[in-house]
């Protein structure tokens, strides 16, 4: 989740309160505090509110919740010069990246901590909303370079300019294949001959989109009027990012100018749109979900102070304004969890009086707890492996192999890359782990294994004994012992060859004509690929047939 | 050098008669000691078979061959004639048989003579003194009393030839088979002469007890504080431990449980639940893929049409929906479940519009680095409350008692957010003893978009939580790997900690 960092003296310029106040009621606006200092304050914020992402978008609520203001932000922006800040986009852009917007913020006061703000918010969004700038991506400019009008257009691979971050021209073929951002997100280009830029009346490249900006336009802390593109593929989205944006920039104190852009298949619109959406609300439902007895002022007040505003009421319902830096309200659900906000969830009160019901545990459990109880009351400890190992450890060191496993695709960390086939090869494994701890050692775990034909799962039972004595008969005593115990008369093992095992020391395990799984003493090459050193006998038992009584 | 030094010297073998023998002890004694020098694993018990000579019932009544009595009272008899009546007379617990083969034998050895005056029968005493072989007959059958019983492969050949005769004579003499005890000296054979030569009983043996041999004897005081060896207990996994622990709290609120396939389909795991089919939780690199088969079969293809349009643009939800394309083939995809809320959810349809408290605890996946802090697969508890007036407070009130009966007495709620809940909110717990508060869990009221396609109107409350963190917080563990590397080292170890 992102995180943004507030120094407490930054802070000041903006609210007229002491820090410990902050520290002490900014997690009620429903955001993380990280790490806190008495320096600074390190904020994780949810991936539904990249409002959140600048100090001005989390004290909007702030400010609301304290009481300092409330209700909804005005956004004034200037159109008087909106036919001049003008893109063009060409039609070739359609196929690649379609949708842009843009916006012109003037008279901002970029210190080096608001410029750094800036740049992270702008890569949060990109991560965030912009997953990973597929569906949208941001451009900051200085606007006082560029010549308008602006064109968004389509290029060849061999067209050249200088990027951010590199002293010389490069191609956007070699962009692409050398430069950081290129390799970091030339994915999204794969596949696509032509390239979209955006390029001032000059021919100055403000930025090749979703890679790098053009070093022409670039944003210094000297630059006192913004121009910002946003495109992708998402055209909600991209509006949506440029009134987040252009909302945050407004709320530094920024002049905001509307741009236009002509665009051949939507036509000609107008950005940042900044428009107030709606959405209605019964005070039932607020009461019923939250489960309070709110008044329709208690109501108000608390829409207020989350920072969106009422603008009418009728009988039981609300129509509640919403302002257009927020992108996460769908349903008036997300009205009554800012409602619940607003009002305070620290004035949640607990409260356990709810129906009755009869608690159960499910049969498997109820069979695996007993299973559990009787290896533990024969001296096993319990182990518990992942489900997922690899094929090492599965077959190669067990000398054995088959092909009906199933794989997880691109597993960050390799050992885990295989659904488990069967369990005794990781008692080997944990055996190898423990080999400095006295013998005997007596193991066993009791859950599912998969292959191709059962992805549903197979519930086993696998018990090893390792020590410098054991032999086959410690662990056909333990299977006795179960048999027993649980009443399974009639069973024989007859031999089979299998290759983890000592020949004539394995065989399957019969029980009403069904084969319930294996049991023998591993073959000492088996043994000395898990460095182990003495004798071990285990098996492995299906337990669903063989307490087939226990899963009707 | 003692007695039993000299006996034991260079030997690997002993009997345990050689040894009461030499302690002069009973042969029961030394068999008490011998079950506690197995114990100590200096000597080995072993056993063999041998024929022994014992007198028989003739010889005991008796106390001796008829001969000799016979010649006993020959010997301090006055005169030198006896009448063969007057003898009669005086050994009349001989039978005759016997009485007559005791004169036949005294007679053959030359010590008296028969001569009959008259129709009377006299006896004369030709010597008071036995020779040689009479003599070693005599204290050869002494022995046999005394000794009550004689190893007879330990008898020179002298006594072996003698005793081949004495056997023709019925009821004086019998053969008895018996097993001999001998010992192996596996261990340091001075420990063990220690061990012989005092007086204590040092461990109470089945023997002592049963032939009450600690009758007047000291039990020797243990060091009660001696190290001994390390028995190791079979136990339940710590994991499993803490949650039985969970499942009880549960139960106790009155929750049935619910249990679910490890791989699911994305279409349960992700779009029953609202996640939008570019939600980077559903990324390959959060979330394990199946490589093949990729694509399985939704059980519930009725509900196909409803989350496709609730996700794209809120169906009959109330809500605006992602506006996007949902795609079919994307809910298809095999994953291996990314949280236990997939078990619930599908729970939720099965049981629809009915008031119920559900629960399942259960291993869930991230495609992460393992390291420290991250594993691939972690155990998650998740609930849901089914109720026409289910609200937030309610979803309070069962996380604080949750975390109370876990020892955590401080909760607090922070809003918070999570795709399918609407409110969120996040608990934190105070723990002493590092004296912080910690985020623990996530919780909500499941969003319409989530219900409504499943047929219910009602709100549902959810939570959930991994039980790592509780089982690190138990066990003070700074590693996370530790839970599962199964290190009896660790596990044997651990103590019984019940909540916090």
């Amino acid at each position: 989740m992102p995180v943004i960092t507030i120094e407490f003296d930054r802070l000041r310029n903006y609210i007229d309160e002491d820090p410990s106040e902050f520290k002490k009621w900014i997690a009620w606006i429903g955001v993380d505090i990280e790490d806190v200092t008495d320096e600074y304050i390190k904020i994780e914020y949810n991936p539904n509110r990249p409002d959140y992402g600048t100090l001005i978008g989390i004290l909007r609520t702030y400010k609301g919740l304290k009481n300092l203001e409330r209700g909804i932000i005005k956004y004034n922006i200037n159109n008087s010069f909106s036919k001049k800040y003008s893109v063009t986009v060409k039609s070739s852009v359609k196929n690649v990246r379609p949708y842009i917007a843009t916006l012109v913020a003037k008279n901002i006061h970029l210190d080096e901590a608001l410029l750094t703000e800036l740049i992270e918010f702008q890569e949060d969004l990109h991560q965030g909303i912009g997953r990973k700038r597929r569906k949208i991506s941001i451009g900051l400019h200085n606007f006082d370079i560029i010549k308008f009008p602006v064109k968004y257009k389509t290029v060849d691979s061999d067209f050249k300019f200088i990027p951010l971050e590199s002293n010389t021209e490069m191609s956007i073929h070699d962009i692409l294949a050398y430069h950081p951002k290129g390799i970091e997100y030339g994915y999204i280009l794969e596949g696509v001959s032509q390239y979209p830029i955006l390029i001032d009346r000059e021919g100055k490249v403000l930025s090749f989109p979703p890679i790098i900006n053009g070093i022409d336009t670039i944003v210094t802390v000297d630059t006192r009027n913004l121009f910002i593109d946003v495109t992708g593929i998402d055209f909600n989205l991209v509006l949506k990012t440029i009134d987040i944006l252009a909302a945050t920039l407004h709320d530094y104190g920024a002049e905001l100018y509307l741009t236009q852009i002509n665009d051949p298949e939507v036509g000609i619109y107008n950005t940042p749109k900044l428009e107030y959406d709606e959405i209605e609300i019964d005070i039932d439902d607020v009461n019923r979900l939250l489960g309070l007895n709110l008044s329709l002022n208690d109501i108000i007040s608390s829409i207020e102070a989350s920072r969106l505003g009422v603008k009418s009421v009728s009988g039981k319902k609300i129509k509640v304004i919403i302002p257009p830096y927020r992108i996460d309200i769908l349903h008036p659900v997300d009205i009554i969890e800012d409602i619940a906000i607003g009002y305070g969830f620290w004035k949640l009160k607990p409260d356990l009086n709810i129906f009755f019901t009869i608690g159960s545990l499910d049969t498997r459990t109820i069979i695996i707890e007993e299973i559990v109880d009787t290896l533990v009351g024969l001296g096993f400890q319990e182990t518990i492996h992942s489900h997922l190992s690899n094929l090492d450890i599965l077959y190669n060191r067990m000398n054995f192999h088959e092909n009906n496993y199933l794989e997880v695709e691109h597993s960050k960390t390799p050992s885990y890359k295989v659904l488990r086939t069967w369990i005794i090869p990781q008692l080997l494994e944990s055996l190898e782990i423990s080999k400095k701890e006295e013998y005997p050692q007596k193991i066993f775990e009791i859950g599912y294994v998969f292959n191709k034909s059962n992805i549903e799962g197979e519930l086993h039972l696998a018990c090893a004994i390792a020590g410098p004595n054991v032999s086959y008969n410690d662990i056909k005593a333990v299977l006795d012992s179960i048999m027993m115990i649980y009443n399974k008369k009639g069973y024989t093992i007859n031999p089979i060859k299998h290759s983890s095992f000592i020949p004539g020391r394995v065989g399957k395990i019969y029980y009403n004509e069904t084969d319930c799984g294996v049991i023998g003493e591993i073959h000492p090459d088996v043994l000395l690929n898990f460095k182990l050193e003495v004798p071990i006998a285990c098996l492995e038992i299906d337990v669903k047939k063989l307490f087939n009584e226990y899963f009707i | 050098m003692s007695e039993l030094d000299r006996l034991l010297k260079g030997r690997k073998y002993i009997s345990v008669d050689e040894l009461a023998n030499i302690l002069n002890v009973t042969r029961d004694y030394i068999l008490s000691k011998i079950e506690e020098l197995e114990r100590l694993k200096l000597v080995k018990k072993f056993s063999k078979e041998f024929d022994y000579i014992y007198p028989g019932f003739k010889l005991k009544e008796l106390g001796s061959l008829p001969e000799e009595k016979i010649f006993n009272i020959l010997k301090s008899y006055p005169g030198n004639e006896v009448p063969l009546s007057e003898l009669r007379n005086k050994l009349t617990e001989l039978d005759e048989d016997d009485f007559k083969a005791g004169l036949s034998i005294l007679y053959n050895s030359k010590i008296i003579d028969f001569k009959k005056i008259d129709k009377t029968v006299y006896i004369k005493i030709l010597r008071r003194e036995l020779d040689q072989e009479m003599n070693f007959k005599f204290q050869f059958v002494k022995e046999v009393l005394d000794k009550e019983g004689l190893k007879i492969a330990d008898l020179d050949i002298a006594k072996k030839k003698l005793l081949d005769q004495l056997l023709k004579r019925p009821g004086f003499f019998k053969i008895r088979r018996i097993k001999d005890i001998y010992i192996e000296i596996t261990g340091d054979y001075s420990k063990i002469i220690e061990y012989l030569e005092s007086k204590w009983i040092t461990s109470l043996s089945p023997t002592i007890i049963k032939k009450r041999l600690w009758i007047g004897r000291k039990f020797k005081p243990y060091d009660l504080n001696a190290e001994v060896y390390r028995v190791y207990p079979g136990r339940a996994h710590p994991m499993h431990e803490l949650i039985r622990e969970v499942r009880e709290i549960f139960l106790a609120l009155g929750f049935r449980e619910a249990t679910g396939p490890l791989i699911e389909l994305s279409f349960i795991n992700f779009d029953m639940l609202f996640q939008p089919q570019d939600h980077p939780a559903r990324d390959m690199q959060d979330t394990f893929y199946i490589k093949e088969p990729s694509y399985g079969v939704i059980p519930y293809p009725e509900l196909i049409e409803p989350i496709k349009k609730t996700h794209e643009n809120g169906w009959i939800t109330g809500s605006k929906g992602w506006g996007y394309t949902w795609s079919l083939n994307e809910a298809k995809k095999l994953v291996l479940r990314t949280h236990t809320t997939a078990v619930t959810v599908r729970a939720l349809y099965e049981t629809g519009e009915k008031p119920d408290k559900i629960f399942c605890i259960g291993s869930v996946f991230r495609n992460e680095t393992v390291d420290y802090k991250h594993l691939v697969e972690f155990m998650q508890v998740d609930g849901i409350v089914i109720h026409p007036n289910a609200n937030l407070r309610w979803l309070l009130g069962i996380i604080e008692y949750f975390y109370k009966r876990m020892g955590y007495n401080k909760v607090k709620f922070w809003p918070s957010y999570f795709p399918y809940t609407e409110p969120s909110l996040q608990p934190s717990i105070y723990v002493d003893k590092i004296g912080k508060w910690l985020e623990l869990g996530g919780a909500g009221i499941f969003r319409p978009e989530v219900t409504l396609p499943l047929g219910v109107k009602w709100p549902v409350l959810a939570w959930g939580l991994g039980l790592e963190r509780l089982l690190m917080l138990k066990y003070d563990l700074n590693d996370i790997r530790v839970i599962y590397k199964n290190d009896l080292g660790w596990l044997r170890k651990l103590s019984v900690e019940k909540g916090v």
